[in-house]
């Protein structure tokens, strides 16, 4: 049994400071992460309000600015790229592409790991066993490879990216929310919802899935960052988003050869993709709290 | 909802209700039977379970009881004797394997799914863990409500009106309509439960040990508020508990079950005033009453009542009791199991599943150290371990001085 | 005579997010050897947290303030070193707790349980403790303690759980028993039989008793003296035959009512004190009862009632015993007939 000194006539026990370092991130500086998120989003909203060039404009005159350097056109905050277009506008516009495509498609992950969770967990018995067993192997399974197979098979495409990312993320929403429902389950409330005489559906519906949601949230946050990368990672081998399309992953591919010339090309779009999704994951922190508190 | 409205929603005392039932609506297209057929009936009914390691149990063991209309049967045992599982099994919210159950008039085994949720409807439930019995996400009018939106009874505003109606009912104020369930206390909470239980007009509800999850104070408040309703309402409550003393203030009569099976039946007074089978003398003999001869009684328990309970994996042969039985013979209590011997001595007629019946009834001995009928048990059998209860306190014990 | 344990004062409150909670609030009682005490309360009370700051056992909470002493053989349980305390738990102090499942380590054999108690607080040896082990497992009733030592907790039932964690509590030779609703989790016929032997073993061992519990009559069964709380404050402190007798507070009147009594008729109503107890995190003006209390003076609601000696062993936090305290000390008043 845990146990804290305490001495009388005295506050104590205050946490130690290691712990609220740690905690300072989510607690304190959180919003700080959700104010960038929410400037990503208007990035992707508005591209043309951010960005101060075309992002398809090139000028090979302008070839190579480092960040900070002035062209003729005016300064590049972010520098050039080969081909002289300004890097931040290609960024800017970049986020649109980039969250459309992780938010799309972690959202049809969540539909079907969220249906085949709950009706695993909720019937258990045959349907419980086929449907993970299903998950396990694909879990097995080097997906990514396999998504590279398909990806290359069925040509790149966006539509196809948003289709193929799924199978990524499915089985995790489905392993969470399976274990939710088992537990759920056992709550007497559901008990109370069948003597009434819900039906099943309504069981599922009405009872089931609310008490799931928080839980849902915290995961699809973190997911929408794994997603992101994933979707950058196919890029980058040229399996994902082409040209003239533009994503943050495809950015950083285009910029690998020119690594040794032109640091900026790759560091400053991953370092972009990299602080979008800490703040995923630091903001869904903050939603478990939330979750942890309302339940 | 194309049928004729539902009737007004209001609660009124029994003659005030039309003769007709006005509780089955297209969405209950179901007989329910004169006023003679009992709501429920059990007849040898049988429940058995796999344990994790697979191996079968018999939770429920050719039980047989039968509840009458508006009336109040106790069902009193401890923890593993089935008698949870023997509710959910008269809801078939649990399969039974063998026997029958007859709920208004109708054979469970027929019944189709669609028929099984609209007979629910006249049948409901009170869970022990009244905050775990209510659906965190929903707001307390949501959850009240929540039985007449499934059976499709009544407009939304009629549902809402309802609501309150039975909020009002159960002593909930109206200011909690809104509110979840983690902002109300426990006895708010089960105030709650209560209420969702009673908006349907049910025939039967099934109290699972509401109150022992409550507070002293709080659980008075809430077995009174039981008692008004049993008396105010058209309807038959199955109340089970493990204490005897919480079911004496609401029963009629009082079904007593150790292992699954039903050990004694009987009206409440008698079984209080005198159990007849050494089972119910022990758990008559363990409610703790305070007064000065609280140990001498515990001293009966554990003659009556001795060790622990067995285990549902491997139950003793013969007699479910024989293990414990101060009065256990060799033949027959433990190889055969004794059949219900019906005691009609005091003129009401009830079961005793005891070989021995008849010999420990006229041992007078038992009911008078119980001070069970209301007298002061006569200590003088029993040497108290320190002389008279009035002088326990033995001068050196007292406070510092 | 020098008590055993002396409580003094005692106040103990927790932040929380919803604001300071008074936990304990102004307590003082003591203990002789060999004595018992059952402090009676519904949930909130403060009955719990005053028997664990005797162990200093605020696991849950961050912020704690304490103020007051706890006196065990005359030294103050608040003061001393956590290397001290941690040999005076389990060892001079044993305790029980209501859950005996979570108390036991699931993995450990029962017998090894109670003997590593006895190896740290004793310095047996491990064949000694282990003999030792046995003996006290037998003592409490475990049939065939010998072989059953060897077995994990989930093999035993609730009712023998308990009696290992009495094993284990006692195994030591305590001073004082805290028993903190020992028998809430059992089943009716086995709280008979752990509540008698608690209180057989305690008085064959000359062990003084904290007995915790909501129920009057586990109390009736254990206790010489009482100590009722409501609102983390005490409200009554008695003997037993006096609480059964003569209860003097409003409060204990109407949870007695509640006890079962058979001379009611089987279908008799019951008198619930109407109202709910106020939350702790609330300014308490007055007595904490009052709001709920069928004899409230205006005085109740301003201040609150110290307690007030009311006879020999009895003391009442109520302003209707203070006119009584000061009739007491007239004679021939028949509470002086003890």
């Amino acid at each position: 049994m845990p146990y804290r000194v305490v001495a009388s006539e005295r506050r104590v026990g205050s946490p130690p400071i290691r712990r609220r370092l740690q905690g300072l991130l989510e607690k304190r500086g959180w919003w700080l992460f959700a104010l960038f998120l929410s400037l990503m989003a208007a990035w992707a909203i508005f591209p043309g309000v951010f960005a101060p060039y075309d992002a398809n404009y090139l000028n090979p005159r302008n070839r190579l600015i480092s960040p900070g350097g002035a062209s003729p056109e005016g300064s590049h905050i972010a520098g050039t790229d080969g081909l002289g277009v300004d890097l931040f506008s290609q960024m800017v516009e970049g986020a649109r592409l980039t969250l459309m495509i992780a938010v799309v498609a972690t959202l049809l992950g969540a539909a079907i790991g969220v249906t085949v969770g709950m009706l695993a967990g909720y019937f258990g018995g045959v349907v419980d066993r086929m449907l993970m067993r299903l998950g396990e192997a694909q879990t097995a399974m080097p997906m990514f490879l396999v998504a590279i197979l398909l990806l290359s098979l069925l040509g790149p495409s966006v539509t196809i990216l948003i289709i193929v990312l799924p199978t990524l993320v499915w089985p995790i929403f489905a392993r969470v929310v399976r274990a939710e429902t088992l537990q759920i389950k056992q709550a007497t409330y559901i008990e109370a919802a069948v003597a009434t005489g819900c039906p099943t559906s309504v069981v599922l519906y009405r009872h089931v899935l609310p008490n799931v949601v928080p839980r849902i949230l915290v995961l699809f946050v973190v997911e929408i960052g794994h997603v992101m990368l994933a979707e950058a990672g196919l890029s980058f081998l040229g399996v994902g988003v082409q040209p003239p399309d533009i994503t943050w992953g495809l950015l950083i591919a285009e910029g690998r050869p020119l690594l040794t010339v032109a640091w900026w090309l790759t560091i400053l779009p991953g370092v972009l993709l990299s602080v979008t999704v800490l703040s995923l994951n630091i903001l869904s922190r903050r939603f478990e709290q939330y979750a942890g508190a309302a339940a | 909802m194309n049928s004729p409205k539902p009737a007004p929603f209001a609660y009124g005392q029994i003659d005030e209700r039309p003769e007709e039932d006005p509780g089955v609506d297209s969405s209950a297209p179901l007989e329910e039977g004169d006023r003679d057929t009992p709501v429920l009936l059990l007849e040898d009914l049988v429940v058995r379970f796999k344990s994790m390691e697979g191996i079968p149990i018999t939770a429920v063991d050719r039980v047989s009881l039968r509840i009458n209309r508006r009336e109040t049967v106790g069902l009193v045992g401890e923890t593993g004797c089935g008698k949870s599982t023997l509710a959910r099994a008269a809801l078939k919210l649990v399969p039974f394997q063998e026997g029958h159950v007859t709920l208004l008039g109708h054979d469970l085994a027929g019944l189709r799914n669609t028929e099984l949720r609209s007979l629910r409807r006249r049948c409901q439930m009170i869970f022990q863990d009244p905050r775990g019995s209510l659906n965190p996400r929903m707001t307390v009018g949501r959850i009240i409500g929540e039985p007449l939106r499934v059976h499709g009874i009544g407009e939304r505003r009629e549902q809402a009106e309802a609501v309150r109606e039975m909020m009002d009912l159960v002593g909930l104020p109206d200011e909690l309509y809104a509110r979840r369930p983690v902002q109300l206390s426990g006895g708010q909470q089960q105030r709650v439960g209560i209420a969702r239980a009673l908006i349907t007009r049910p025939a039967l509800v099934i109290c699972d040990e509401p109150v022992s999850a409550l507070d002293v104070s709080i659980r008075a408040q809430i077995l009174n508020l039981l008692a008004d309703l049993r008396d105010s309402l058209d309807v038959s409550f199955l109340f089970i508990a493990h204490d005897l003393a919480v079911v004496r203030h609401l029963s009629d009569r009082v079904a007593v079950m150790y292992l699954g099976r039903i050990v004694e039946e009987g009206p409440v007074g008698e079984i209080f005033a005198q159990p007849r089978h050494p089972y119910s003398q022990g758990l008559v003999a363990a409610i703790l009453r305070a007064d000065g001869f609280a140990r001498q009684r515990l001293g009966q328990v554990r003659r009556l009542a001795a060790g622990d309970l067995p285990s549902l994996l491997n139950p003793p042969e013969g007699c479910r009791y024989q293990s414990r039985c101060p009065y256990a013979l060799d033949d027959p209590c433990r190889k055969t199991p004794p059949p219900d011997f019906v005691d009609s001595s005091s003129g009401v007629s009830r079961l005793v599943a005891c070989h021995r019946w008849e010999e420990i009834a006229s041992d007078s001995l038992d009911s008078a150290v119980l001070g069970a009928d209301g007298t002061e048990p006569d200590i003088s059998i029993y040497a108290p371990p320190q002389g008279d209860p009035k002088d326990s306190v033995e001068p050196e014990n007292r406070a510092g001085e | 005579m020098s008590a055993l344990l002396e409580v003094k004062d005692l106040s103990v409150s927790f932040e929380t997010r919803g604001g300071v909670v008074r936990a304990v609030d102004g307590l003082s009682f003591s203990l002789g050897a060999g004595e018992s005490l059952g402090i009676v309360g519904e949930s909130g009370s403060g009955k719990t947290v005053s028997s664990l700051s005797i162990l200093r056992l605020f696991g849950l909470f961050d912020d704690v303030s304490v103020s007051g002493k706890i006196l065990f053989e005359g030294r103050d349980l608040l003061r001393v070193s956590e290397a001290e305390l941690s040999r005076i738990r389990g060892g001079k102090i044993g305790m029980v707790f209501q859950d005996p499942l979570t108390s036991l380590n699931p993995v450990m054999p029962v017998g090894e349980q109670v003997a590593e108690s006895i190896r740290f607080h004793t310095g047996a040896s491990r064949p000694q403790a282990h003999r030792r082990a046995v003996e006290m497992l037998d003592r409490v009733g475990i049939p065939d303690a010998n072989k059953r030592c060897e077995e994990l907790p989930h093999s035993f039932s609730g009712g023998m759980r308990q009696r290992v964690m009495v094993a284990i509590a006692l195994a030591c030779e305590p001073k004082l028993l805290i028993a903190d609703e020992p028998t809430t989790a059992l089943d009716v016929t086995v709280q008979a039989q752990v509540l008698l032997l608690l209180d057989e073993l305690r008085r064959e061992m000359g062990i003084a008793l904290i007995m915790i519990t909501h129920d009057f009559g586990v109390v009736a069964a254990t206790a010489d003296r009482v100590l009722v709380m409501y609102a983390a404050q005490p409200m009554e402190h008695c003997s037993i035959h006096h609480l059964f007798q003569r209860a003097n507070h409003p409060y204990t009147e109407g949870l007695l009512r509640l006890v079962p009594r058979f001379e009611h008729q089987v279908h008799g109503r019951l008198h619930p004190i109407e109202g709910q107890p106020p939350a702790l995190t609330e300014e308490i003006v007055g007595c904490p009862f009052a709001p709920r209390c069928s004899f409230t003076l205006d005085r109740c609601k301003q201040e609150r009632p110290p307690l007030f000696r009311i006879g020999p062993d009895h003391e009442s936090a109520c302003w209707l015993a203070a006119e009584r305290a000061e009739r007491e000390t007239l004679p021939d008043k028949p509470w002086k007939a003890v």
